[in-house]
């Protein structure tokens, strides 16, 4: 009791201070979400939940450079996702070469493939990029069903959990390692975005003459935003792969591609929260409906519950879900002005 | 010999669907300066729509036919009205982006409502081949192919030759002069949603007796109008129709004498590295864009 | 090509949109730290020759030689719009280009993006040399901020400030970019009188203080006669007069196609 009363006062401010830090609260945010499958009473299918939510999260991530922060589309990044989730499948098990080599080449391979692609279809305005990303898509879901000798084709791809240094892992683990990516990804974003990157990404939202006119090259940023974004499917591709264990070319369809467009519109538009919220809304509203009595039996209504929402989102709460704590802080703030806590109103025009 | 006219045959009736699917996208990409990526599901929507209007009235399939078109102009007006006219102040990206629901619920609704069985859609035209110097033609391919041209032929006429269809090529040369001269713009781009929705819809109609009546019967018909925009180029209206058909016959072609499986990895490569060389399609303009 | 003493020189630079001549055959050169104006009534083509020089249209012929920072004599006509910056001129825009979502200080620092070296992987891990480089340039933007007379105002957000506030920032964005010369598409549009004023007196303090030479497009003529050591005015896309502002004042053929119009 005592010590911690003295322990506490001093703890106070300097948590207060490391909070400020994005990194300290990244960390933080794993810590919590690598502890979740440890309530008790969490079942190992909500395990699988988490799992999914934190492998789309990797991919939401990377979408989010992509078109949040520099204003492109991509309609066929599931074929990204699928590379990863196969070449670092095959690496590992037909190879028998490190796992730590198979998540590299995951990463390299699709960021390679999305600076070729891009390198064509980026100098052009419109929505070039989209179709291109269509067609890629279309390709190579033709590869995953006809390559047999590299994906099994439909027969799936079965692979194990990652093996590194001699130190197998598991279930647990695994999910473990995954939020470290996770976590690791988000503070790197972080970083390039509020620095020259994220600066020069911002102009080219905003003004593109303004932009080229201090030097930012369009082409190079989109170009960087698209293979930054294929790199980061890849690595959530060979997160999928080693958590789920299995790949098949059904796995890597269209509306995976789309939900990535959900996940950051919804979860909020050029922000790295809000790629993590926007994933976590994707996976998890399927199951969550599936409680609701009446729509839990509707297959898809998920689905279509999704299309209705970034509609919406996007008429009348353009910022996403991201900005809801933040939104309620002001409207209590608000209401309270008037009469009872005039302090607190203060305190929220100061911050 | 007959073998390849065959090909080209079949590569025009294929052409036929996407050029009017390709016209579509070219009408709203060039008014309301948006692509509409949800234009192939709702004409997917409309294909079952018609099935059943088909299976449960006793109406001629023509008429069905026409009727669907009409929904979809509705559907078409609706989505402008009730949507992308009150996203004006919505993210970069946004009012495309709401294209993109449009296919999630359009998506999850069809299996829904009509469930996961495929359903076979009657031809037009059911009397057996023609034999012409030995190539091998249905009748009802000859009514797509009449049918998409002489519905090109008049949107053209329409573009060119009449008041509106002046307004319309203002409207897409530039938005804010056209509505400085008093062109009606967004009535304008409101008729090319309708418009487009309707073309849309009458490609799904056209393919659904070939393939059949399912979620993604339209999914490859739609990728290959956006790619046959690129190939014409999107500055014009009619770049993307030429570019339909020359996409319908290199299809055929090369599934016959190449390979039928990697066809499409084929054909897209090839216009891919083709935009390198014409990066605004065959018949493209370069734009100068005002700073 | 391009005398020691000059730092830009516009030779027979032409541009045509549609079969219509925006720009014909118009040659002008500016003297190092010189303050140059370019005149010229509504549609004369006077930001065509801006947009042309930085590169964002290409013209259909001519030339402008260009002694950069680095201190080489090139021709900016081979150059892409993005690379102008990095040798020496910048430039504003007539309706202020400013990215409203960030903050003042966010806004000079874009300015100075060509001087950036790190790139995105060293800015991602936070290096060292990332680090040192940012601060550099956040000092450098706080000290010009200052001397704009914006001091204390490096965290407010660009969008919701006064007009005249905006102008300054997009001025103090082009001093970020350490500019030989520096293009000004009408400055002083939208100011009132005390504010052009405060506004001259600015660029030919900046012309001392960061040793640079200025060129300006400009619709106010006091603003033009009062700071400009030359002129060149120019109608239709041509060349009408180039001289002293008492030349051009007294010019013939200047009144009637502009002074005498616009009064």
């Amino acid at each position: 009791m005592n010590k911690s009363t003295t322990f506490l006062p001093t703890l106070m401010p300097m948590l207060r201070l490391a909070w400020k830090k994005a990194w300290f609260r990244y960390v933080s945010f794993g810590v919590v979400l690598a502890a979740l499958p440890l309530i008790p009473g969490m079942t190992s299918s909500n395990a699988t939940i988490l799992g999914s939510v934190v492998y789309f999260s990797i991919a939401a991530l990377g979408f989010q450079v992509l078109l949040g922060y520099s204003g492109q589309i991509s309609l066929g990044h599931t074929a990204f996702i699928g590379v990863g989730a196969y070449v670092s499948g095959y690496i590992v098990k037909e190879l028998g070469l490190p796992f730590p080599l198979a998540v590299l080449a995951a990463a390299v391979l699709p960021f390679i493939l999305g600076l070729v692609l891009g390198l064509i279809a980026l100098r052009l305005e419109g929505y070039y990029l989209a179709i291109a990303t269509l067609g890629l898509a279309e390709s190579i879901r033709i590869v995953f069903i006809e390559a047999h000798g590299f994906t099994r084709g439909f027969s799936g791809f079965f692979s194990n959990y990652p093996r590194v240094l001699g130190y197998q892992f598991n279930k647990g683990s695994t999910y473990v390692f995954m939020v470290a990516i996770l976590v690791a990804l988000m503070i790197l974003v972080y970083n390039f975005i509020n620095a020259a990157t994220g600066r020069a990404l911002a102009a080219m939202r905003s003004s593109q003459s303004a932009a080229q006119a201090m030097g930012v090259s369009l082409f190079k940023y989109k170009l960087m935003a698209f293979a930054i974004s294929t790199g980061f499917a890849g690595i959530a591709g060979a997160m999928y792969m080693h958590f789920f264990r299995y790949s098949d070319p059904t796995i890597w369809n269209s509306g995976l591609s789309l939900n990535l467009v959900v996940a950051c519109i919804v979860g909020g538009i050029a922000s790295i929260e809000g790629a993590v919220i926007g994933a976590a809304f994707v996976v998890a509203m399927p199951e969550l409906l599936r409680i609701v009595p009446g729509l839990g039996s509707i297959n898809g209504a998920s689905f279509v519950l999704s299309g209705v929402v970034i509609i919406l989102v996007l008429l009348f709460y353009p910022g996403g879900l991201v900005n809801v704590a933040s939104d309620i802080g002001k409207l209590r703030s608000r209401l309270s002005k008037g009469s009872k806590h005039p302090e607190r109103s203060t305190e929220y025009v100061a911050e | 010999m007959q073998i390849f006219f065959q090909n080209v045959i079949g590569g025009i009736e294929a052409g036929s669907m996407y050029a009017l699917a390709a016209l579509g996208l070219v009408l709203i990409y060039r008014t309301a300066k948006m692509s509409n990526f949800a234009q192939g599901t709702i004409g997917m929507f409309n294909a079952y729509i018609a099935y059943f209007v088909l299976a449960r009235t006793n109406l001629p399939l023509p008429a069905v036919a026409i009727l669907s078109v009409i929904v979809a102009f509705v559907v078409g007006a609706l989505i402008e009205l009730v949507i992308m006219r009150r996203a004006s102040s919505t993210i970069p990206m946004g009012k495309p982006i709401m294209t993109l629901g449009l296919i999630i619920i359009f998506q999850g609704l069809a299996p829904m409502i009509f469930g996961p069985v495929p359903f076979q859609f009657p031809r037009f035209v059911q009397k057996p081949a023609l034999d012409i110097a030995g190539v091998k033609m249905l009748p009802n391919t000859l009514v797509i192919i009449s049918v998409t041209i002489i519905l090109v032929a008049i949107l053209f006429y329409v573009l060119q030759n009449t008041r509106l269809g002046l307004a319309v090529r203002v409207t897409a040369a530039n938005e804010t002069t056209a509505r400085l001269m008093g062109v009606p713009t967004r009535a304008v781009s409101l008729g090319a949603w309708s418009v487009a929705t309707a073309l849309g819809a009458l490609s799904a109609i056209m393919v659904a007796p070939l393939t059949s009546v399912t979620v993604t019967m339209m999914e490859t018909i739609h990728l290959n109008s956006f790619i046959a925009a690129i190939l014409g180029g999107f500055s014009t209206f009619h770049g993307p129709v030429v570019g339909a058909f020359i996409l319908g016959v290199a299809n055929n072609i090369i599934s016959y004498y190449i390979s039928s499986k990697w066809v499409v990895a084929i054909l897209y490569t090839c216009i891919l590295a083709f935009t390198i060389f014409k990066p605004q399609g065959l018949f493209g303009k370069a734009f100068v864009k005002k700073v | 090509m391009l005398p020691n003493k000059s730092i830009l020189k516009v030779e027979h630079l032409s541009i045509s949109f549609g079969g219509l001549k925006a720009v014909d055959d118009l040659s002008f050169e500016i003297a190092q730290n010189q303050i140059y104006g370019l005149i010229g009534p509504n549609g004369a083509g006077k930001t065509t020759v801006f947009n042309c020089i930085t590169k964002f249209y290409t013209p259909d012929s001519g030339n402008a030689w260009f002694h950069t920072k680095q201190g080489k004599t090139v021709n900016l006509v081979d150059h892409k719009v993005h690379d102008i910056v990095g040798l020496g001129m910048v430039r504003t825009f007539q309706n202020v280009e400013l990215i409203k979502e960030l903050s003042i200080l966010d806004n000079l620092l874009i300015g100075a993006h060509s001087q950036f070296k790190t790139g995105v992987l060293a800015q991602s891990f936070r290096l060292r040399k990332a680090v040192l480089e940012e601060n550099e340039y956040r000092t450098k933007a706080r000290s010009i901020i200052e001397y704009m007379g914006l001091g204390g105002k490096d965290a407010e957000l660009v969008g919701g400030q006064p007009y005249g506030t905006l102008k300054r920032i997009e001025l103090a964005r082009t001093l970020m970019s350490n500019p030989k010369l520096i293009i000004l598409d009408e400055p002083a549009a939208g100011l009132n009188g005390t504010e052009t004023q405060a506004l001259a007196g600015l660029i030919k303090q900046i012309r001392i203080d960061f040793n640079c030479s200025v060129l300006l497009v400009e619709h106010d003529m006091t603003l033009v006669m009062g700071v400009c050591e030359r002129i060149c005015a120019i109608s239709f896309g041509k060349k009408l007069a180039e001289g002293t502002p008492t030349e051009i004042r007294n010019n013939q053929s200047v009144q009637e196609a502009y002074l005498g119009k616009d009064e």
